[in-house]
């Protein structure tokens, strides 16, 4: 039994044949953007979930150009991407996610304890321990567990203050402005002066001023509207977040539990609801199996569902954890534990580096975890770099031999022992060990002048530990999973750092305004100039963000083209060239592409007809530089815009180098930020950074699993990228797991020993050599 | 002389059974105080009586006019933390500035959701909760009082209890002695939630008796020869409010008259241009339905 794929050709798939047995685990591997993803998702997936939903009468799908010849032995196909399950709704969490959340409900609504006190003896319902639901929220924070409230007595301390003047000491302009113009209405419509000082009011006057209530137009009066400010400011990322008489506290009414009072009295063993939920999913499944209830079914599927999650390695979270705080491999194994629990066979299951975001010794676990579907009956194909991964599998597919172009065809297929024969591939040499990756031989040693010292740190499950970071060195974090290296770096020293160096921090992301826990004591902080954060959070925020326009190169772009004599002639200005701004098309607003819903959150996209699918106005693409229009140039690939941009643009080239070092040479300029996963995404912002003519010395650098999505060549690359930047006289703070990334530390900071209540300590520090020889690491082992 | 076209009255029959409207019960149109056409389906007669639903609010209203003309309460600007302690504890700063007249035109502020075919989920816990005002007091403000329309039942159960306080007793003792007593309608006690001085919503009664509300409030509020509620409390009722010009003190307004509607379809619908009033009753289901359609192609 084999899945028998002729001619496959989407993207830069060369006409290939592939064979993929069924039963057995299958990986796909080369180096990245070799086309993995696309004989992975983009056929296999693609048309067995169309299949399937063809024969099920579910909704019809059209695909406009066949992307391969013939498919033969598809079973109903089911598929976790990174770059998918990373978008999703704020509000979820991971008991909303997996369902446990719901089943908890019902459980507390059907056999919880109720308060005497609050035993009305109508029946409870599920809703009421849902905070989504208006029958469940808590009425004051509406389920947000957080309300905003304003320190009056500080507002309005100095009483000889002009009702004009009141925020003169915030600083920021957009505050003194914002308010200027509407305490100046205010007033007109109050019958006050703007020049009046406090205490000159009357006490009616002053409640009018603090409260409005006089109908004007755009303030109520000063603390609704410094409220307000603040929450709109926050949700804009503008000046106002800097207003220091409002801050968020947890709800007085539910004490930040987001539910009513029916929820907060009700119990199952003695705890609330809420309770259960802020556990580790390892200690709730602990706590619910002493429960006296335990043989009630519905209790039964709950703890099945917890032990899954506890298998694939996720028993270091909280129900409560929002889902947008997860990494993308923990999203994935999320996803994974659903799938285990449905007892099914003859499924095709298609995962996309499964293995991200684990230690060592969590690996093999989850190796386990997958062999037992294939035991049960179904096929796994994984898109994988790992070694132990591929050393289990059945079944190896080696795509190649480089990126793009150059790339996408079919370099080997057949078992792993075969594989280490093959000589073209540039993966097999490193799994034989013919080649290996290269280890430092000299490593920089500690300057003890030189040290950034974290003190008293107790987020999450850390306990109140100190941690010495050395600069100037490249320095891993490691531990397994939940031990806390999340916590030390981007819960921690991240804030503290943006608290201190302000804006010396720079971060794609600024939506993180959780209060730091005062206590956290930072020295050593005179030795950084800047911190640049590198994280895996998608490229820009719409969906016609793309490598060129992030990175800056798509301005010089727009400018050529606008200057270029033929769009002079016609008067066009750099927006002509923009999809977001004069040069959309009207019909697609600048997609290339409408989407048609067919149903069940499915939708059928299909080319524009206007613009041929290219989002641009006719105008704009009849300009062309050099032989190429806007569109051509957005889908060049990076190594051919090298080329094109040598004589150019200086910058351009520069930073189209940069990225091409990272290993993203492969990818189009213009490729959507949907499309883009997590470790490409964090290429992009490191190669951004290291592009930048003068990158100086005496920086931090913060990466979070640099080598997420890369091959061993790319791996090798980047890890020379990253040196380069040590060598320069900065600091590269990387949270890994590759023995090889972190045998090429200076310095590593190992967290543990567990994961979740089982963590949150510092367990060993040193040069690899040293964690080598220490008895206490568990990654020592591996170096 | 009837200034309608007597045709009207079989269009009326028709037009009900063309858009097959099988939950409606009774229809009664009076013109210049003339009962003109009666109809009941679904074996209703003039005798039974259909749930008031919403239309129950635009009674509370009248109510409330009435307490103004008694002296029981002083002025619709009141503010309302004056008989309801639970709103002057400073939990929201503007609960100080909410007065009666928030509460008539639904702009107090207070955040309510409608939910799905209006079936008030946020009810739910007030209901489970020993003090009902105290838990609408935590509920969260989302507008200064005044500026901001939404429909709602936090602002009638306040105005109920704001009425109960000031006369000692349920808004329902001083409408049954005020307005059903000279009326001569027999309607339903409200129900009442003694403690808080609550009494809401549950009424019945018959389409005629229902007809009875909207002609007091067509003659400006007299009743054979009687002065129910002061004519200025009428006129200033069906006014256009600031926050909401298609609402007035708990009464809907259109071009063409003002209405009382309630849930699955109840409608009081007055026609001051053609001195008619019309009522429609219909049976009460999950779902909500209108019938306003009905008077206003066919009558208004």
């Amino acid at each position: 039994m084999t899945i028998k794929i002729k001619n496959a050709r989407i993207h830069n798939l060369k006409n290939i044949d592939i064979d993929i047995p069924k039963g057995k685990l299958t990986v796909i591997t080369g180096v990245s953007g070799s086309g993995k993803s696309s004989l992975a998702f983009d056929t296999l997936y693609e048309e067995g979930k169309r299949r399937y939903l063809m024969f099920s009468n579910t909704q019809f799908m059209v695909d406009s150009v066949p992307t391969f010849e013939s498919i033969t032995g598809l079973s109903p196909t089911v598929a976790v991407e990174q770059r998918i399950t990373r978008q999703s709704n704020p509000r979820s969490t991971v008991g909303t996610r997996t369902k446990i959340g719901t089943m908890l409900a019902a459980l507390f609504a059907t056999y919880g304890n109720r308060s005497p006190e609050y035993d009305d003896g109508e029946p409870l319902s599920m809703e009421m321990f849902q905070k989504n639901s208006p029958k469940g929220m808590c009425v004051r924070c509406l389920g947000t567990g957080q309300i905003y409230t304003a320190n009056e007595d500080a507002m309005f301390k100095d009483k000889t203050k002009t009702l004009a003047n009141l925020f003169e000491d915030e600083g920021k302009k957009g505050v003194v402005k914002h308010y200027a113009y509407r305490i100046y209405e205010f007033c007109k419509n109050a019958g006050l002066s703007p020049n009046q000082t406090i205490d000159s009011l009357s006490e009616e006057q002053f409640n009018t001023f603090k409260y409005g209530g006089l109908g004007c137009e755009h303030m109520d009066g000063v603390v609704p509207w410094a409220i307000n400010f603040y929450k709109w400011s926050l949700a804009r990322k503008y000046g106002g977040t800097q207003l220091t008489y409002v801050y968020q506290i947890p709800c007085p009414k539910c004490n930040g539990s987001g539910l009513g009072e029916q929820a907060a009295h009700t119990t199952v063993n003695g705890k609330t609801i809420t309770e259960l939920e802020n556990m580790y999913i390892s200690d709730l499944c602990e706590y619910l199996k002493k429960d006296k209830l335990s043989g009630t079914k519905l209790l039964e599927e709950i703890l099945i569902k917890l032990e899954c999650m506890v298998d694939v390695g996720l028993h270091h979270l909280a129900l409560s954890r929002p889902v947008p705080t997860l990494s993308g491999g923990e999203i994935q194994r999320l996803f994974l534990a659903s799938y285990i629990i449905a007892e099914m066979d003859s499924i095709i299951f298609i995962f996309d580096e499964p293995t991200i975001g684990l230690h060592e010794i969590e690996k093999q676990k989850l190796i386990d975890i997958i062999q037992n579907l294939i035991k049960r009956g179904n096929t796994v194909v994984a898109v994988e770099h790992d070694i132990n991964f591929m050393q289990s599998a059945d079944y190896i597919i080696d795509l190649g031999p480089r990126a793009g172009e150059y790339g996408g065809e079919r370099i080997f297929q057949g078992s792993y022992a075969d594989f280490m024969k093959c000589n073209n591939s540039l993966t097999a040499p490193y799994l034989s060990g013919s080649l290996s990756m290269p280890i430092k031989t000299y490593y920089k040693s500690v300057d003890k002048s030189k040290i950034l010292r974290l003190e008293h740190c107790q987020i999450h499950n850390l306990r109140d530990i100190s941690v010495d970071i050395p600069l100037g060195l490249l320095v891993g974090v490691a531990g397994v999973s939940g031990s806390g290296k999340s916590s030390i770096i981007a819960d921690t020293l991240v804030p503290k750092l943006k608290e201190v160096l302000k804006n010396s921090v720079i971060d794609g992301d600024d939506t993180k305004t959780e209060k730091q826990p005062s206590d956290v004591k930072i020295t050593g902080i005179e030795h950084i100039k800047k911190c640049i954060i590198v994280d895996q959070k998608p490229i820009g925020r719409t969906r016609t963000s793309c490598p060129a326009t992030y990175t800056g190169i798509f301005d010089h772009v727009r400018k050529m083209f606008a200057n270029s004599s033929e769009a002079a002639a016609q008067g066009f200005t750099p927006g002509m060239f923009s999809v977001n701004s004069q040069g959309k098309c009207l019909k697609c607003k600048g997609d290339g592409v409408i989407h048609y819903h067919v149903g069940f959150g499915n939708f059928l996209h299909v080319d524009c007809e206007d613009c041929g699918g290219t989002g641009f106005t006719p105008e704009s693409m009849s300009i062309s530089v050099d032989g190429k229009n806007i569109r051509n140039i957005l889908e060049m690939s990076i190594t051919n815009a090298i080329e094109y941009f040598k004589d150019k643009n200086k910058a351009s080239y520069r930073m189209l180098h940069t990225l091409d070092r990272v290993g993203l040479g492969y990818m189009s300029l213009g490729q959507k930020t949907p499309t883009i996963s997590g470790g490409e995404a964090q290429r992009i912002k490191l190669a951004k950074e290291l592009g930048k003519s003068n990158s100086g010395k005496d920086n931090v650098y913060i990466l979070d699993e640099p080598t997420t999505g890369l091959s061993f060549s790319d791996s090798e690359r980047l890890i020379q990228l990253v040196q380069e930047l040590v060598d320069n006289g900065n600091t590269v703070i990387v949270t890994e797991h590759d023995p090889v990334v972190l045998s090429n530390c200076d310095y590593i900071i190992e967290m543990g020993p567990g994961g979740g209540s089982d963590g949150g300590y510092v367990l060993a520090t040193g040069t690899p050599a040293e964690l080598r020889n220490n008895e206490k690491s568990i990654i020592g082992r591996c170096l | 002389m009837s200034a309608l076209n007597h045709d009207f009255l079989s269009q009326l029959d028709d037009y009900i059974k063309v858009k097959r409207y099988r939950l409606v019960n009774s229809v009664v149109v009076y013109e210049n105080d003339e009962l003109i056409f009666e109809r009941y389906y679904n074996k209703f007669n003039e005798n039974t009586t259909n749930p008031l639903c919403s239309t129950w609010k635009s009674i509370l209203s009248l109510t409330l006019g009435v307490c103004l003309d008694k002296g029981i309460i002083n002025s619709i600007d009141e503010p309302i933390y004056r008989y309801l302690p639970q709103f002057s504890q400073n939990i929201y700063p503007w609960h100080r500035l909410i007065t009666i007249r928030h509460l008539l035109t639904m702009s107090s502020g207070v955040h309510f959701i409608g939910g799905v075919h209006y079936h008030c989920p946020m009810m739910e816990q007030m209901r489970r909760s020993k003090d009902w005002i105290a838990h609408i007091a935590d509920v969260q403000m989302i507008a200064a009082p005044g500026k901001k329309f939404v429909y709602k039942e936090w602002d009638v159960l306040l105005l109920s209890a704001v009425i109960g306080k000031a006369c000692g007793g349920l808004a329902w003792d001083i409408a049954e002695e005020y307005i059903y007593k000279p009326l001569n309608i027999v309607g339903k006690a409200w129900l009442a939630q003694h403690n808080e001085s609550i009494s809401y919503n549950g009424d019945e009664m018959t389409a005629k008796n229902m007809a009875k509300i909207g002609r007091l409030m067509l003659n400006g509020g007299i009743w054979e020869e009687q002065q129910i509620v002061s004519n200025t409390f009428v006129k200033d009722s069906v006014m256009p409010s600031e926050a909401n010009s298609g609402y007035g003190f708990l009464w809907w307004l259109s071009s063409k008259g003002f209405h009382a509607r309630g849930f699955a379809g109840q409608e009081i619908n007055i026609y001051p241009s053609k001195n008619i009033v019309a009522v429609v009753q219909a049976t009460v289901t999950p779902s909500s339905k209108l019938y306003s359609d009905i008077c206003d192609n066919i009558i208004g």
